[in-house]
Formats: C-alpha cells, sequence, structure tokens
C-alpha cells in the first residue's frame, strides 16, 4: 500500500497552492472564466444581446480579475509542460484509451470533444461551479453546495464511463 | 486593457496568474490532464487522480481552517442550490466523462498540443453561453426553488467546525486507504 507517493506529494503541493490562493487573494475557480469569455466573443458581434442577457453583467462580468489571470496561468502552465517539460502532445492526437474504444477517427473524437465541453460547462455554471471552485474550494470549506456536486459529478460520470466502456475489456 | 487599468489591481492579477501557473503544473505532473487517468479514474482502475485531489482537499480544508480559525481569512461560501448543484453535477459528469478532462485541466490540456481539449474548449463556451441565455427560466425553475443559502458541514449538522474538519479528514483518509487497500490485493 502507498507504493506510489506521487499523486500525495503532488496533492499536499495542490493543497498549500489552493490556501495561498484563500490567504492572498480569494478561491481558486475556472467556469466563471468561459462565461465571461463568451460574453467578451458575443459582445463583438452583439453589443445588445449581451446587455439584455442579464447574467453577464450580474454574475460574469467581462472584467479581467483574478480568476481570469488564474486561467491564463494554467494555460502558460500547459505551455511550459509542453516546451520544458516533454510534454508536447502529438500533431494528431487522439487520447489512447479513446482510440482503442472507439477507433482512431478524428472527427469523432472532436465532435464528441465539443460536444462534451458544452455538456461540462453548461452543468457546472448551473452547479455554480466546476472540480476547482465548487469541488476543491467549496470541499475544502466543508460546503454543502461541493458535496452535492461532487456526489452528482462522480456519481453520473462513473456510470457514464462504464456505460462508454462497457462489453469491450480495455485495460 | 483598459479593464485591467479600471479593475482589479495588477499585483492581485499576478498573483492569479503564480497560482494558476502553480496549480496548472500541479496537474500536469500528476497526469490529471490526461484523458486516460481521468476514464481510468471514473472506469474505477487507476485512481491516482482521485488520490490527488482527496489529498488536495485534505491539506487545503485543514490550512484553511487553521488560517480561518487565528482570523486571518474569512470564508468564501457558494450557496446551496440542490437540484441545481445535483443536476448540474449530473450533466457534468456526463460531459466529464466524455471529454476526460474538467473546465481547468482542459485548459492545461489544450496548451500541451491537445486538439480534443481546445474543441472542449470552444464547446464550453457554448455552454457556458448556453446557460447564461437560459438562465431566467433556470433561475426560476431549477436554482431558485432548491437555494437555502450558505450552509457548511458542520452547521448542517449542528457541530463544531474543527468537528466537521475531522469528519472530512477522516471519510477521505478512508476512501484513500480502501482505494490502496484494493489496489495492494489486485497486484
Amino acid at each position: 500500500m502507498f507504493k506510489d507517493k506521487k499523486p500525495y506529494v503532488w496533492g499536499v503541493f495542490m493543497g498549500l497552492v489552493v490556501v495561498f490562493a484563500f490567504a492572498s487573494a480569494r478561491p481558486v475557480g475556472t467556469a466563471t472564466v468561459y462565461e465571461k469569455v463568451a460574453g467578451h466573443i458575443l459582445q463583438f458581434f452583439s453589443p445588445e444581446y449581451v446587455r439584455s442577457t442579464e447574467h453577464y453583467y450580474a454574475y460574469a462580468p467581462p472584467v479581467a480579475e483574478w480568476e481570469t489571470m488564474f486561467v491564463i496561468g494554467l494555460f502558460v502552465a500547459g505551455l511550459i509542460a509542453r516546451h520544458f517539460l516533454g510534454g508536447r502532445a502529438q500533431h494528431d492526437y487522439i487520447p489512447e484509451m479513446w482510440a482503442e474504444r472507439f477507433g482512431p477517427n478524428r472527427v469523432k473524437r472532436y465532435a464528441t470533444s465539443f460536444f462534451a465541453g458544452a455538456l461540462l460547462l453548461f452543468g457546472a455554471r448551473l452547479a455554480n461551479g466546476c472540480t476547482s471552485g465548487n469541488f476543491i474550494s467549496g470541499g475544502s470549506q466543508l460546503a454543502l453546495s461541493a458535496y452535492i456536486f461532487g456526489i452528482g459529478m462522480f456519481a453520473s460520470g462513473i456510470v457514464s464511463a462504464t456505460l462508454l466502456y462497457r462489453s469491450r475489456s480495455i485495460s | 486593457m483598459e479593464y485591467i487599468m479600471e479593475g482589479t489591481r495588477f499585483s492581485v492579477l499576478m498573483l492569479g496568474l503564480v497560482t494558476g501557473i502553480a496549480f496548472g503544473l500541479a496537474i500536469y505532473k500528476v497526469g490529471a490532464s490526461q484523458y486516460d487517468k481521468i476514464l481510468g479514474m471514473l472506469r474505477l482502475k487507476n485512481f491516482a487522480v482521485l488520490k490527488f485531489m482527496l489529498t488536495t482537499v485534505i491539506v487545503a480544508g485543514i490550512g484553511i481552517h487553521v488560517l480561518f480559525g487565528v482570523g486571518m481569512i474569512g470564508l468564501t461560501l457558494k450557496p446551496v442550490w440542490i437540484w441545481a448543484q445535483l443536476l448540474g453535477g449530473i450533466i457534468f459528469g456526463v460531459g466529464f466523462a466524455l471529454l476526460g478532462y474538467c473546465p481547468g485541466t482542459g485548459i492545461i490540456a489544450a496548451a500541451e498540443g491537445k486538439k480534443d481539449a481546445a474543441y472542449g474548449i470552444l464547446g464550453g463556451l457554448v455552454g457556458a453561453g448556453l446557460f447564461a441565455h437560459f438562465w431566467p427560466t433556470l433561475s426560476a425553475f431549477i436554482i431558485e426553488p432548491g437555494n437555502i443559502g450558505t450552509v457548511t458541514l458542520s452547521a448542517a449538522l449542528g457541530i463544531p467546525v474543527w468537528t466537521s474538519v475531522v469528519i472530512l479528514v477522516v471519510m477521505f483518509g478512508a476512501v484513500l486507504l480502501a482505494v490502496e487497500y484494493v489496489e495492494a490485493k489486485k497486484n
């Protein structure tokens, strides 16, 4: 037991980062930024629409603040991983497990990803937070909201993943 | 640019950037920006990401409550929306199983060059936009009927805050032990 210590070591580090965020600024979170960016893009096409859609201004005003910079930081971390830590993904990247189950068709994978991304963020906004904002920030404050979301997320995620990969034994 | 000038202070913006980079590197190092690791967790076959997440919440939970206890910080609780959080979590879970990234890890994966994660982000913008569009209806029929305000575990159970922190550590600790036990038995 406890042979692989890596997830625990990084978990402790991550926990300290979350505490640092609390002490220096505010709880971590990601999902709201998607709505801010969506608002920004829509504003380019139709400022009237964004002005008349109350939620953008009431809950996700399209301004740069801590959380937006946090998300940019996530992207920078990915770039650091890609260029300095050997994390560059192949040009025609398809997840290995996905390819084994659903084949190497890129259109199928990308179309599914687009649809899944829409479900992911619609669900996250409806629940008022995603894995970081709801489960990690809320869970560590022992907020009931985080645990209701967490139960829904894990139950549905486990059932969905099991159904997607049923009838095949892929390791 | 003018928003940056008018809005949040530059130093706070930089703190956000630094926090994001640290957060992102931890996620990358542990493999949480990999579809295979996320699906491995949801298929109950590879528990690395689960161990990472639960350890994060345990450490952050203790740290936050220590700082809260000495009065250094206040809590920033989200209100409980029973139906919206349950339904949102269920919809999120389906997307999570199909995409293999969450809204944060997808950003890191896309920066690594994973195109499926980039398409997931584009879909995410549409999903967030749809939510904003239908918010008046969702709010009236799903969010507000289940809105009971901010509730912590200690308030819900009527126990002291520190007892609830101990419950968290014991609960998550038990899950970690069980997972380690199952893995050790399998090998």
